[in-house]
Formats: structure tokens, sequence, C-alpha cells
């Protein structure tokens, strides 16, 4: 069973998330915040990380992947950034400051736009997971 | 012939004027019929003395001179005249012509002689001349006139500009056809002297070329394209200042590139609001979307139909609070704009904080009961402030139904109001879940909220102490606040109190 980690401070929203893919048969933790993530996602080592942008401050989702990608045991787990504001592209590096670069990876693999209907959320992940 | 415009093309703007002094009263007469005929305006002197006096006091084009004369003689005249009207034409009348005397007259300003008899044909020949002679002396004087003029008008110009130069805080660089700087401004000598203060008493001349990366790409995109009239560019510089760099090209009637001008203006702060104000549209819109989000999934689970009774139960109940919310959200977004604005409309009045305080616990009361939370109220002396009470009401609901939601099941509020002086304290107190000192220095600003599992549950706008904050600040009053993490906080407001 793929097992999925959540980071979000919205708990509604880990509550939805958390009945989307638990039935469809995923294995499903839940942070609610950065900190706790990142603690969580280093003790697990879950196939996917889903991860909210604005959290205690408004890049802490960016700072929550850079820590992640400068982790081996995180270094490759795909991310799916949830946001509720439109990031291009140019932000993205600026956001995510130094990290080690690493032309095999991507700072994060997908981002999703809030809200996001269980049907692109599940495509997504079965597309990251494979 | 008329006199205006005389046979060579001069003219004069009046009549010429004529004086003639000759002892020989013969002569005078001559000389006046003659040149009356011709159509100028003459006057006679029978010696030297009364002819200098007419000469002084009046204007004349032209003097016909005896040199022999009582009182003061011709050569004298020429003298006197030389000294004082250099631009009136002297003709000398001569009674015994000679070389020498023609020189020696010549040499003190004479223009021509004309030596005793003569015809009025000679008369008329040497006076022509003379006027012509006049009106070149006259038209040099008005050019050499307006040369002055237009030298001063042309230093009064330069020092003008400099000074206009000087006073702005816009930076200036002028460049000329090889790029070479000629005329830079104080602000501008910034982006030349690597920032060394220049002496601002220097004249704004300089030397060297535009060495500055950025504006020089300015320069060479001018230099290249002669249809370009001007571009501009976004200079971030070391220290984290911005600066618009606006280059426009200078060229002559022809088109021909003649150089350029640099205005440089530091756009920092311009920088620094639209930073902001994007970093608050950025949380708006998170803030929006998150209540959003959750009430369209909890919907489209709820549409799936795949949710027992009592989980769809609380999912609806989520949503319905998820909403008011967002509501909420709405109402205090709007507040604080008008708060901001100013276009709040108060009314001042007393306002009695025991009253109002007792009002606003009872009310909250309901919420804390389901919980268990006690809350409790103590008015210590005659808490009276002037105020808007609606904003009152506003503040201390915010203070009091913070303290419950981030109270922990069970606990307790107190809420105290005491008089000291020419103030009024009121703390409220909780037995809650307490903050880390990073929260306590952000808990003010919009949109924070301590976020962790313990507050995960609890709605919020993340505004109401951005709103209190703020109306304790419009009425010269303070909030303070202390917290210990697992033990609870205490807010203090203080409000002037009103005078007695």
């Amino acid at each position: 069973m793929k097992r999925i980690l959540l980071i979000d401070d919205d708990a509604d929203f880990i509550a939805v998330n958390e009945k989307r893919l638990t039935d469809a048969g995923y294995s499903v933790t839940s942070a609610y915040n950065g900190e706790e993530g990142v603690e969580k996602a280093r003790a697990q080592e879950p196939d996917v990380v889903v991860l909210d942008v604005m959290m205690t401050t408004p890049d802490e989702g960016f700072e929550v992947a850079r820590k992640l990608r400068n982790d081996a045991r995180t270094k490759h787990t795909p991310i799916v950034m949830l946001t509720g504001i439109n990031v291009s592209e140019y932000q993205l590096p600026k956001a995510l400051g130094d990290y080690d670069k690493d032309p095999t990876w991507n700072p994060v693999d997908v981002f999703l736009d809030k809200p996001v209907t269980a049907e692109k959320l599940l495509n997504t992940i079965a597309e990251v997971v494979k | 012939m008329s006199p205006d415009q005389g046979q060579s093309g001069a003219s004069f703007e009046e009549t010429p004027r004529i004086i003639v002094m000759d002892d020989e009263e013969s002569i005078r007469l001559g000389c006046e019929k003659v040149l009356t005929r011709e159509g100028f305006e003459v006057v006679v002197a029978a010696d030297g003395s009364s002819g200098w006096e007419m000469l002084q006091e009046d204007e004349f084009d032209l003097a016909l001179i005896d040199l022999k004369m009582p009182g003061i003689d011709g050569m004298n005249i020429l003298k006197l005249m030389g000294e004082n009207l250099p631009d009136v034409v002297a003709i000398v009348i001569t009674g015994y012509a000679s070389y020498e005397t023609a020189v020696e007259t010549v040499k003190l300003g004479a223009y021509d002689y004309i030596p005793k008899p003569f015809t009025p044909d000679e008369l008329r020949n040497v006076v022509r001349r003379g006027l012509e002679r006049r009106f070149l002396r006259l038209s040099n004087r008005r050019l050499r006139e307006e040369r002055e003029r237009f030298l001063l008008d042309l230093t009064e110009e330069r020092s003008r500009l400099m000074t206009i130069l000087r006073a702005m805080s816009d930076a200036v660089l002028v460049a000329n056809r090889r790029g070479e700087l000629v005329l830079a401004n104080p602000a501008g000598l910034e982006w030349i002297n690597d920032g060394e203060d220049p002496d601002p008493s220097d004249v704004p001349e300089i030397s060297g070329s535009v060495t500055h990366e950025e504006i020089a790409g300015l320069v060479e995109r001018i230099e290249n394209d002669p249809d370009l009239e001007g571009c501009d560019a976004e200079i971030e510089t070391e220290d984290d200042r911005y600066f618009h760099a606006a280059a426009t090209a200078v060229r002559d009637d022809e088109g021909g590139y003649l150089g350029v001008v640099i205005v440089l203006r530091d756009i920092s702060e311009r920088r620094e609001i639209e930073k902001m104000k994007s970093a608050f549209v950025r949380m708006v819109s998170h803030e929006l979307r998150s209540p959003l989000a959750a009430v369209q999934g909890y919907l489209e689970l709820l549409v799936g139909g795949d949710v027992d009774g009592e989980d769809a139960d609380r999912m609806l109940r989520r949503c319905n609070s998820r909403v008011e919310a967002l509501q909420q959200m709405i109402n205090d977004l709007l507040d604080l704009s008008r708060i901001e604005s100013g276009t709040v409309q108060r009314e001042l009045r007393p306002c009695d904080l025991g009253e109002i305080l007792d009002e606003i616990v009872q009310l909250q009361r309901g919420a804390g009961i389901e919980r268990g939370i006690e809350i409790s109220l103590d008015v210590r002396g005659e808490c009276h402030v002037v105020a808007d009470a609606r904003e009152v009401e506003e503040v201390f609901t915010n203070l009091i139904s913070n303290a419950v939601k981030y109270n922990r099941d069970g606990g307790k509020v107190e809420v105290v109001a005491e008089r000291h002086d020419d103030k009024v304290s009121i703390s409220v107190s909780d037995t809650g879940i307490g903050m880390k000192e990073e929260a306590v220095e952000n808990i003010f600003e919009e949109f924070f909220r301590v976020r962790n599992s313990e507050t995960a549950s609890v709605t919020g706008t993340g505004l109401g102490l951005a709103i209190v904050k703020r109306l304790v600040d419009s009425y010269d009053g303070d909030i303070q606040v202390e917290s210990v993490p697992g033990e609870g906080s205490t807010f203090t407001v203080t409000l002037p109190a009103r005078p007695e």
C-alpha cells in the first residue's frame, strides 16, 4: 500500500483528503504544520508528500520542500504542492532559496490549485507514485 | 530722396538730427537750409560752448563742427565727443584744409571733413556718408547690446538650470555622442563616484564615461538605434534599492545624434508598497480559498454518497462553520479597510466599560458553557472612557472570544477592568494553550494565526487582533500580551480615562 503524508494547516481540508485518499486505497498520515510535516516525512519516508504552501508563514511550504530536498531520506520523494495562490515558475527558485541542486529531481513535482477536486488529486498522485 | 531710406539703404526710425556748430552765420544758415530741404532736422550753434551743451542735452546723429570757434574750439569738441558720445558722427568744417589737420581730426574721432568753401552738393554727400556711418554705428551698438543681453541670459539660464538640477532628488546624467559624461547633478554623481558624497558646491560638470553597466546598456541601445527616442530599465542596487532609469535621446533638427539624458528615480518605496500589497493579496487569496477548498471537499464527499449519517452530519456542520467564518472574514476585511482608510464614522460618547464588559461576558458565557469554561468579570473603580461604543465592543468581544476559543476545556477566563489615574486598563486572561515568543511578536499582524494541531480546529480569520490593535491605537491606547505556552495568555488594553 502506498503511503501518503498530508501537510496542511487546515484540519477540514486534511479530513477531506484523508477520506478521499483512504477510500482510494492509500495509507494516509497527516501533519498540521511544516515542522511536524518534516519530522514525519523523515521518520516515515512516505511515497508522496502533499504539501500546502501557506501555513504559519506564507512560504512555509517552500521551506518544507527545501528541507525535504536537502535530506537524503526524502531527497527523491515526489512532492505535490497545493496552493491558494498562483505560483509562477520564477517565484519558485527564489522561494526555495539554496538547496542542493541536482538536475535529476525537481524541487516540487506538481502544483495544484486549491480547491482541488478528488479526481484531480487522485490522478495527480497516481501519476507521481508510478 | 527720402532720408528714411537713404541711397545706400541706411534707414533711421526717426528723422536724422544734425547739429551745425560754426561762428560764421552764413555757413550756419547755408547748412541749415540745404540740410532741412533734405528732410533732416537741423539745429545750429554759434560757438563751441553752446554747441557742446546742445549735444549733451539732445540726441544727435551727426555734428558738423567748425575747427575755429570761440569758446570751446572744434578740436576740444571732438575730444569731448570721443569720450562721451562715441556714436555721434563728427564731420569737421575747416577753412584751411591740410593733410596734418585732417589726420589730427581723424585721430580725435572725426569721421570726415569738408573744406570751406563747399557746394551744397559736397555738403549733401559728406552728410549722407556720415549718416551711413551713423547708421552702421547704431546697428553695431544694437548688435553688441543684444549679444551682451543674450550672453547674460545664457549665463542666467545656465545657472538656473544648475540650480534646478541640484535641487532634484532624481539623478540626472548627460552624456555626449561619444558616450562621455558631460553633466551630472549631485544625485547623479553618486552613480559615477561609487557613492562618495560629492562636494555640493562643485560645478556639476564632470568628465569620464558611463561605467555603470545597466546605464551604459541604455546609452548603447540609444547610440545604436537611430529611431529609438528613449528606453528605460529597472536597476536593483547592492543595498536593495530600486531605481527606474529612463534614457532619452537628444537629437538635432536633422535627427543627428547629440547625446543622451539619463534620469534615475528611486522607486524603492513604491516597490516596498507594491510588495506589501501583493503579499496581502496573496494572503487574502489563500485565506479565502482555504475555507472554499474545505467546503468544496466536504460537499464532493457528501454528493458522492459514500459517507455514513454521523460523518455526513459532522461534515455539514463543518461546512456551515467554514462558510460562517468566510462571511466573518469578509466582514473583518471590510472593517480593516475602513479603519485603514479612516472612513469610519465614529460617535464618541462616554462609555462605562463595566457595563459594556458585562454585556460581552454574558454573551460569551454561552460559548464557554459547552466546554466548561468559566468567565469572570471584576470591575475596580470608575472605568469610563470616551469612545465609540461599537468599537469598544468589537475590541473586547474579540479578546474575550479568543480567550474562550484558545482555552482548554474546563478552563477559566478572567476579565479585570481597573482605573489607574488617568488611564483605564482591561486585562483578559485565559488558561489556554498560550503562545511561543515568536507568535507573540507577530500576533497583531494580519492573517497571523498560531497554527498547530491544538489550534487546527479553531476557526478564525487571523484579522481579529489586527483590528483590535488598530482600534486601540486609534484611541491613543496600548495593547500588551504576555503568554506562557501551555499555561495561557493575558492581553492587557490601556485606554485614556474620561476626564472628570
